[in-house]
């Protein structure tokens, strides 16, 4: 794989490569559900403390399964629009995902609370840094801004975005990139090698 | 090393060779857009905004693309166009009637339809649609009026151009990446060489990583507490070295865990993950003595998506109550919700990751954060193998080249070197 991104005649080496990993991804997915009817099926036999949502996943996956495989209008594939399986996945899956991704707001400000209280001065420019971006980023900030007298000229959004979020902010994140591609360069190093095998259960 | 340069001298005598490469690529204008596009697959190869209109023709000669409207014509270098990879199989379902077929597509998706590759000749906008009636035919200028009504029509537009058929010799190896494979040797020729330093036994010095010195005391304390852990190695797949970093500090995690008698949680987003999590551990508990504190059920799949996975996982953390929490690998934006929930808890929490934009997540939610690189140290730093410690040694000499070429970068950019900068051009 590296010498095919360097090499032209060897580039089709990739797309194969990645067909074979995906092949062996899909069957995975078997693996992937064997695990979950073994591990609820048990507790739903022992009737373990909250086995009726155990049960609720496994008729839900059951039904999914079923939708998405054999159930659909002639001429159409049981995973085109219009069928079982795209309600299931419109009308149920994409509505749960979304309440749990809108939970991020809550979590959000709860982690912020903590994180910017001003206990040292490194925590305490953490603070104003947040406070000015979070404030003078939005429509309002920017016109409470240009109330205030004398400084009010001053453009507090080119400072904003040219200078905390173009220069500290990318210099700071550039770093970590920088780090961690090297790091990757280095373990990919040590994986070929066989320097590397505790990811396989060895010492 | 003789043969790591042997590898090298025959790598370089390939690289100047050059071999015959036939490629059908086709030019068009689209719209404002010069595209070189690869019959074959579709493919448009490359691109560059042009002055023309839909009226212009576009002819290719040995000296360039010289595009032609009215009387005046531009002649553009067929290296100026900007290399792309980009091209999208598209399909619009309308419903007639139809006023303006264009109007109905937005202008992406008009600058990247795929095309026929069975086409030869391509003149013109050409519409292909199937429904009611089917059949193939030339879009003239804006009007359609075959289409009947309240039928639905799938739209496939053939792209505008000359088709043209060269032969072209090119190097095998791809110099337009010298830079990188620059940027490789000597990352890897350091690795080794500290490597080989570590291994004649040279006492090479490794700063402390907080976070990986805390894992003994927060299983410690899962121990003193009688609880389990719980091990979350994010949502990537086995392609990710962020996963098989995870792996790694997994399988030092279950060494604990199994010689201090606990049983440790694995919830998995990936069934590939899940099997080889489950191995890893299990090898930790014979390894200890205790196979039968190993429980399969505990390192199991949640689901392949995202916040399916964190729920699941939410869950188990509230149910089981775990003392130590460990996040490390490729997390997305489940991660605050996963920490934070965890913090809830109130168990001990270590993440690593090097996915930039969740790590001001863990740094706010968890105890001890393992920030980029550290995820990737963790293996060596936790063996204690003085092969490994010499690679981590070679990544710290990396990186201070590296800190050398930025300074370069930012003095030559300064003083106008321009002839510098190639060595940091990506093309």
């Amino acid at each position: 794989m590296i010498v095919q991104f360097y090499v032209y005649p060897l580039n089709w080496l990739s797309d194969l490569f990645n067909d074979f990993y995906n092949i062996v991804l899909t069957f995975s997915f078997i693996l992937g559900a064997l695990s979950l009817f073994d591990v609820n099926g048990k507790k739903i036999v022992q009737q373990s403390p909250g086995w009726g949502y155990n049960l609720v996943l496994l008729i839900s996956l059951v039904i999914t399964l079923i939708c998405g495989l054999f159930i659909a209008p002639p001429g159409h594939l049981p995973i085109d629009e219009g069928t079982a399986f795209d309600w299931i996945f419109k009308y149920l899956f994409n509505p749960l995902s979304g309440a749990t991704y809108s939970l991020l707001a809550f979590y959000i400000a709860s982690a912020s609370f903590r994180a910017f209280r001003a206990r040292s001065p490194e925590a305490t420019v953490l603070l104003i840094t947040a406070f000015l971006v979070m404030l003078f980023r939005v429509p309002l900030g920017e016109h409470l801004w240009h109330c205030l007298p004398f400084v009010g000229q001053f453009d507090i959004s080119k400072f904003i975005e040219d200078w905390i979020m173009g220069g500290f902010n990318a210099a700071g994140q550039r770093a970590i990139m920088f780090g961690a591609s090297v790091g990757l360069i280095s373990v990919s190093l040590k994986i070929l090698l066989g320097i590397e095998r505790s990811y396989l259960g060895g010492d | 090393m003789r043969r790591l340069c042997l590898f090298l001298s025959l790598f370089l005598a390939l690289s100047m060779s050059c071999w015959a490469d036939e490629q059908t690529v086709i030019y068009r204008l689209n719209y404002n857009w010069l595209q070189k596009i690869d019959v074959a697959d579709g493919k448009v190869l490359a691109e560059r905004a042009v002055a023309g209109s839909e009226n212009s023709t576009v002819e290719v000669t040995e000296h360039g693309v010289i595009v032609r409207q009215g009387n005046e014509s531009k002649v553009y270098s067929k290296s100026d166009l900007t290399p792309i990879d980009l091209a999208v199989d598209s399909e619009k379902v309308i419903k007639s009637p139809l006023e303006d077929v264009k109007d109905k597509f937005t202008y992406q998706e008009r600058r990247h339809w795929l095309i026929a590759g069975t086409e030869t000749k391509i003149d013109g906008y050409n519409y292909w649609f199937s429904g009611t009636p089917q059949q193939i035919f030339t879009f003239g200028k804006n009007k359609i009026s075959v289409l009947t009504e309240n039928n639905l029509y799938i739209f496939r537009t053939f792209p505008k151009g000359n088709l043209v058929r060269k032969v072209s010799l090119r190097p095998i190896f791809d110099w337009t990446k010298w830079n990188n494979f620059l940027g490789v040797l000597i990352v890897a020729g350091c690795v080794f060489t500290c490597t080989s330093l570590a291994k004649k036994g040279k006492n090479l010095f490794i700063r402390e990583i907080f976070g990986l010195s805390a894992l003994d005391e927060a299983v410690g304390r899962a121990t003193e507490m009688g609880k389990p852990v719980l091990f979350v190695p994010g949502v990537g797949e086995v392609d990710s070295t962020q996963t098989m970093a995870a792996l790694s500090i997994l399988g030092y995690v279950s060494d604990c865990t199994a010689d201090y008698d606990i049983p440790i949680i694995v919830p998995n987003c990936s069934p590939i993950v899940m099997s080889m999590a489950q191995d890893i551990a299990e090898h930790a508990y014979i390894k200890a003595g205790r196979p039968d504190t190993y429980v399969e059920d505990y390192i199991c799949y949640i689901s392949g998506d995202q916040f399916g996975f964190a729920s699941g996982t939410c869950g188990m953390m509230v149910r089981e109550k775990p003392a130590a929490i460990f996040y490390m690998g490729t997390f997305l934006a489940e991660a605050l919700i996963l920490a934070e929930t965890g913090y809830s808890t109130g168990a001990i929490q270590i993440a690593g990751t090097a996915s930039a934009s969740q790590l001001p997540f863990f740094v706010a939610s968890c105890d001890y954060t393992l920030i980029g690189e550290e995820l990737y140290a963790a293996s060596a730093y936790l063996s204690k193998d003085p092969e490994q410690i010499g690679s981590l040694k070679g990544q710290d000499v990396a990186k201070a080249i590296i800190m050398i070429l930025i300074i370069l970068g930012v003095i030559s950019v300064s003083l106008h070197w321009t002839w510098i900068s190639c060595l940091w051009t990506v093309i």
